[in-house]
């Protein structure tokens, strides 16, 4: 709908200012350009000239001329005209070129500026905006600036050119006849804006039915089942019959104004040309005007409505840039909410000691629901957001009400190499502390620290590098499973990336795959199990050797109990002396942490080793009897 | 162009329909090409009346005339043909959808639908530009070449013969070049797909990229992408670009014959000049019609591909159909007894149910629960017969379900799945979904607020500032989970069922909502069969039996006290969730 909508956005001067600004760096390209169609346009204008000189001076000559002499004329002219039709394709070629040139280096900046772009903004955008809406960013709304650029801008100036050429020749040549031919060009301007402003009304029309199509095809296959069990079909069917024959009657009027429109162009052509015929040829009779001059003018004429019937054309192609340019241009504007600072520090090595004080946290405002309803890491449900504020902790006044807070007032300290496991119901919080370590998100109140530091204060993508963070559900690119677990870091060799495998238990199953470490996995990892997902997930992390962990173990079904085994060994050895937080779901894992942290609804509300917790008889205790007691 | 013919016969059937439009269209489209292959005639005798001083007013007014007619016949051609191309894409589309709402689940099992789409737009739009602009181009294409041809040879037959010498030579380059064109499309496509996988990547793990901090290898890897796209598009570029000039060389040459040759002979007055200006004219004529067939081969083999892949979909056969036998009975004959006999599901190889046999007496409730992947759902879906069972039978009252017709099964076996499904109308139209629209077309608006008050959405409804005209979807509201689950219960309901399916059906909806429509739906029918899927022992306790699954398994039943007495899995879960309740 806002797509359709946006279409109807007329010229606005400034974005098309901001749209040359990509020209620039190529004006040279563009300045070349413009040279071979001035040289293309000269050409085209200039070939019934050739026709003309041989029927004046050698096919049907005013005055005697020997035959010899007239042979010797049509030879040269004959010669001349295909060295001109030459000269015609190089400029064309050239022009053609040059334009497509300029056109895929200006897609190649925006496309790069606006992954750029996207590469540096907060995961907060993400969370609000669909995979898709980006896609169409970054494929067809680029695809009309480019559009607008060569076929629009590039277009218009040809056509121009063009016009003006042949309209100066003809009045050159002959400017009473050039008048003649002129005469239907307003009739016939205004014919053609007429059937183009027609046409593009329809095309409007079959768009927007095109659309209700397709949206009510997608969903009678998604909804099939439920139409099959309710028997439905015939109803379903009369339904899409009834929008099919809507499209039909739209495109139905497209083609009435198709059929109008060929016809009606081809026969003021005609028209004209006999017009000059008429016209010329009482000057021919008269002698006022040579036989070859009348021919080249017909053809003229011709020549002259092609460029005039495209003209309204281009006119749709702007606006539709129009429209996309304005979609990227915001985008490109979307401030950078996390960012990093002008002085921020650099990271060598962590010592690994991370400091939560008194951290409030929240994902947004109360009611802005996330558009799949994730936060934080993929695949765990915001169940958070849910929650309420109840304006209970640390001194509420300060603070707004109406966010929607995940932590509150978060306060706990991790000693260098100290290994937490954090536990909670879904939707405590826990993710949302592993997230603020990593800096993903910026905390509203209180500060995290890592050896002492505010993590705002650090570059970030040194802070991550220095973070390795293991996601229940590792996203795999696709290509080989040496470069999922590399990440294309040249410096990591592969007997390194053997070695780590080996030493999380991932090797023996990457040797087993058809091409070993070569394997070329598919979209999102298919074809591995969750297990095995999880063990390259390990690999990856500790490859990139961070000084701190984070992991997200979250429970998962499927798994045989051989590779359960080998991924909590795997665990544990990863874990040895790193600053380690995991959220753990198995029991194993609690065990051998150094301290637990419970959290309930966003609060840190029990710490201790797994057997104080357990004497304690608290939260905790219930909750591992809950989740741990049976796996 | 042989092969592109085959297509053509196989939608016979679609074409038959159009024949007379496409008859007299065609027929238009031949006059028009031969009113414009006319023309270069007329404009030769007005030139050679011209020449000699004669009087030519005569041949501008045929001129004008030729002009008139060949634009009406234009005009004709394409309201006739083109039109019935549109009219039989929407047959088409007509008789694809049709062909969708038969086919099963396992055939949706095996399809994306993303895919399934694809053949409702790329597809059927190739095969709609074969039947429209491909057979129209063509067919006035060979016309516009046999005038153009007789046209040449009616001037000068020696002239034309070396033309016609030439034109072939033309025509090969240029199919050579679309040829081209058309293969260097398809590498710069493949690496246009390979940047959008790269960004999409991206764009969904994007929490990897920044956890790993490849920002920067990312960009540059997504560059390489992009440069190899600049090569690509150039090298189609170098091709596609100049391909109206290079025609402008060839025809150059081809107009360099006739320049030569042509106007040697009307020195030498074998023809006269305005010959040489109506041969001419041919020549620039032909220039159109050779590009032009090069493009409708390709429209041919685009949509003849196409039409095989139509046609594999077309010849999909359900494996759930009626049976040649099927009785059609009115739910008044149909008992509501649902039983399974030693039934046993096989699906892609495995085992997922073995050995059911279960009776499920009328108006009583059966409860199913078990882990995730137990075979609950799958069980349940045999009634309906979403699915097959490979073993064992399935009795609906007396009558084996696979004896009865589909819509006379599934007219009194309503089903509500976890996971709703529901269309973008309104709430209304929802809920009736599945009552049979009268003859006015009127929604049973009582029908539809008695299902809704007893699915507990009433209230809910009401909340909405439309009421029950309020739409869902894009344009109108979203529901939350638990408002879906609830008006997809009202949608069971108002089919007043003989078999009540609840899959999971309220695990959105709170506890305490819950057991109020259960204890209404109790209270208030109590005459139809329900199978109730739930995780919830609350939830079981509504349930007169109860059936634990494991691995496709029954592994316990009985009564709720029986099952909490017995101390196995049942008990477990029992326990399990009041810690739960403690816990949250």
């Amino acid at each position: 709908m806002h797509e359709e909508e946006a279409f109807k956005k007329t010229f606005d001067a400034s974005l098309a200012r901001r749209i040359l600004v990509y020209v620039r760096p190529y004006w040279k390209q563009v300045a070349l350009a413009l040279l071979a169609l001035v040289v293309s346009t000269l050409t085209a204008a200039s070939t019934p000239l050739f026709l003309r000189y041989a029927i004046d001076n050698a096919i049907v000559p005013k005055q005697f001329i020997e035959v010899a002499q007239r042979y010797q004329t049509l030879l040269l002219v004959a010669g001349l005209f295909l060295a001109m039709r030459f000269v015609d394709f190089a400029a064309n070629y050239a022009q053609t070129y040059l334009i497509s040139w300029v056109g895929q280096h200006i897609l190649f900046d925006l496309r790069s500026e606006i992954f750029r772009k996207l590469e540096r903004l907060h995961l907060g955008y993400f969370d609000k905006n669909p995979v898709g809406r980006l896609m169409t960013r970054i494929t067809s709304d680029v695809d009309a600036i480019n559009q607008f650029i060569t076929g629009g801008l590039v277009g218009l100036v040809a056509d121009f050119f063009l016009i003006i050429g042949l309209m100066t020749f003809m009045l050159v040549l002959d400017w009473r006849l050039a008048l003649v031919a002129f005469a239907i060009t307003p009739v016939f301007l205004g014919v053609t804006t007429w059937i183009r402003n027609g046409m593009r009304e329809s095309y409007r029309t079959m768009r927007l039915r095109l659309s209700r199509v397709n949206a009510s095809l997608q969903e009678n296959l998604a909804g099939v089942q439920t139409t099959q069990l309710f028997n439905r079909e015939p109803k379903n069917q009369a339904q899409f019959n009834h929008l099919s024959t809507n499209l039909r009657t739209a495109w139905i009027e497209i083609v009435r104004w198709y059929a109008l429109f060929f016809p009606l162009v081809g026969f003021m052509g005609d028209i004209t040309v006999a017009l000059v015929v008429w016209y010329g040829g009482g000057q021919v009779v008269q002698g006022a005007l040579t036989l070859g001059l009348l021919v080249a003018f017909t053809d003229y004429v011709r020549q002259l409505f092609q460029p005039l019937q495209d003209l309204s054309d281009k006119f749709n192609i702007f606006q539709a840039a129009m429209a996309s340019s304005e979609r990227i241009f915001s985008l490109l504007d979307t401030p950078e909410e996390v960012a990093d600072k002008l002085e921020a520090k650099p990271v060598e090595r962590f010592r690994g000691q991370i400091d939560f004080e008194q951290v409030w946290f929240a994902y947004g405002k109360r009611g802005e629901a996330k558009p799949d309803g994730t936060v934080g890491f993929p695949g765990v449900k915001a169940e958070g957001l849910a929650q309420r504020a109840e304006g209970q902790g640390k001194d509420p006044s300060s603070l707004p009400e109406d966010w929607d807070w995940v932590l509150r007032g978060v306060d706990f300290h991790l000693a260098p190499g100290e290994k937490v496991a954090l536990v909670g119901a879904t939707g405590a919080g826990k993710t949302s502390v592993i997230s603020l370590v990593a800096r993903f998100y910026d905390v509203q109140q209180g500060a995290v620290r890592i050896d002492g530091v505010d993590v705002r204060d650090y570059v970030q993508r040194d802070l991550r590098r220095s973070i390795g963070t293991v996601l229940q559900d590792p996203f795999l690119f696709s290509g080989t499973v040496e470069y999922n677990l590399r990440l294309g870091d040249e410096n990591i060799s592969l007997e390194r990336v053997r070695e780590v495998c080996t030493f999380v238990g991932a090797d023996e199953f990457i040797e087993q795959l058809p091409q070993g470490y070569q394997t070329v996995l598919h979209e999102r990892g298919g074809g591995l199990s969750t297990g095995q997902k999880q063990l390259m997930a390990l690999a990856r992390a500790i490859l990139h050797n961070p000084d701190i962990l984070l992991i997200l173990d979250e429970a998962t079904a499927n798994v045989d109990s051989e590779t359960e085994a080998k991924i909590q060994q795997a665990l544990y050895r990863v874990m040895e002396g790193r600053t380690s937080i995991v959220i753990a779901h198995r029991l194993s894992t609690i065990r051998f942490v150094d301290r637990i942290l419970v959290f309930r609804k966003g609060k840190l509300i029990e710490e201790g080793s797994h057997e104080e917790l357990l004497e304690k008889g608290g939260y905790y205790a219930k909750l591992y009897e809950l989740q741990y007691a049976h796996s | 162009m042989k092969n592109s013919l085959v297509p053509l016969r196989e939608l016979w059937p679609f074409l038959r329909v159009y024949q007379a439009q496409y008859i007299w269209g065609a027929l238009a489209g031949i006059a028009s090409v031969g009113m414009g292959a006319i023309a270069p005639f007329f404009l030769r005798h007005a030139v050679d009346a011209l020449s000699s001083k004669g009087a030519y007013l005569s041949w501008v007014l045929a001129l004008v005339a030729g002009a008139v007619a060949a634009a009406v016949f234009s005009w004709a051609n394409r309201e006739l043909l083109v039109k019935a191309s549109r009219r039989i894409e929407h047959d088409l589309r007509m008789s694809l959808f049709s062909k969708a709402l038969t086919l099963d689940s396992y055939f949706y099992g095996k399809n994306r639908i993303g895919d399934l789409m694809n053949k409702f737009t790329t597809d059927l739009g190739a095969v709609r530009e074969m039947l429209g602009g491909g057979v129209n181009m063509g067919s006035r294409l060979f016309m516009f070449i046999i005038f153009a041809l007789i046209g040449m040879y009616s001037v000068k037959v020696s002239l034309a013969l070396v033309l016609s010498a030439v034109f072939p030579i033309i025509f090969t380059i240029m199919y050579f070049v679309l040829q081209q064109i058309d293969h260097r499309y398809r590498a710069s496509q493949e690496v246009f797909d390979a940047i959008s996988t790269k960004a999409q990547e991206n764009f969904s793990g994007i929490r990897v990229v920044k956890g790993f901090a490849l920002e920067d290898r990312e960009l540059e890897a997504f560059q390489t992408l992009n440069r190899d796209y600049i090569a690509k598009s150039l090298a189609l570029t170098r091709v596609d670009g100049p391909v109206r000039a290079l025609m402008g060389v060839l025809i150059g040459f081809a107009m360099l014959i006739v320049m030569w040759l042509g106007g040697g002979m009307v020195i030498r007055g074998e023809i006269t000049a305005g010959q040489f200006v109506q041969f001419n004219a041919y020549v620039t004529m032909l220039a159109w019609p050779i590009i032009g067939l090069g493009f409708t081969l390709t429209i041919f083999q685009r949509g003849a591909t196409s039409h095989t892949r139509l046609k594999e979909f077309w010849d999909q056969t359900p494996r759930i159909a009626d049976s040649p036998k099927a009785k059609v009975l009115s739910p008044d004959e149909l008992g509501g007894e649902v039983r399974f006999e030693g039934v046993g599901l096989e699906l892609a190889g495995r085992k997922v149910l073995e050995d059911i046999t279960l009776t499920i007496p009328e108006g009583t409730t059966l409860g199913i629960t078990g882990h995730t992947g137990s075979g609950k759902t799958l069980l349940v879906s045999l009634i309906p017969r979403l699915l097959e069972p490979t073993q064992g039978r399935v009795h609906l009252g007396s009558r084996d379900v696979k004896a009865l017709s589909l819509a006379s099964l599934r007219g009194v076996v309503g089903m509500v799945p976890q996971e709703p499904f529901l269309f973008s109308e309104t709430l209304a139209e929802n809920i009736a979904f599945g009552i049979p629209t009268p003859a006015n077309g009127a929604v049973d608006m009582e029908r539809v607020g008695w299902a809704a008050r007893l699915a507990g959405v009433h209230e809910d409804i009401m909340g909405f500032p439309q009421g029950y005209q309020t739409s869902l979807g894009e344009r109108g509201v979203t529901l939350s989970g638990g408002q879906r689950q609830r008006t997809a219960l009202a949608r069971a309901l108002a089919l007043r069922p003989k078999v009540l399916i609840l899959d999971d059906a309220m695990s959105a909806v709170d506890t305490e909502t819950e057991s109020r429509i259960l204890s209404g739906l109790k209270t208030m029918l109590g005459q139809q069969t329900t199978l109730l899927i739930a995780h919830r022992t609350s939830t079981l306790r509504y349930a007169d039996w109860i059936v634990v699954l494991e691995q496709g398994k029954i592994v316990e039943e009985g009564t709720h006290e029986m099952l909490l007495e017995e101390d196995g899995i049942y008990a477990e879960l029992d326990r399990i969730q009041r810690l739960q309740a403690e816990v949250d």
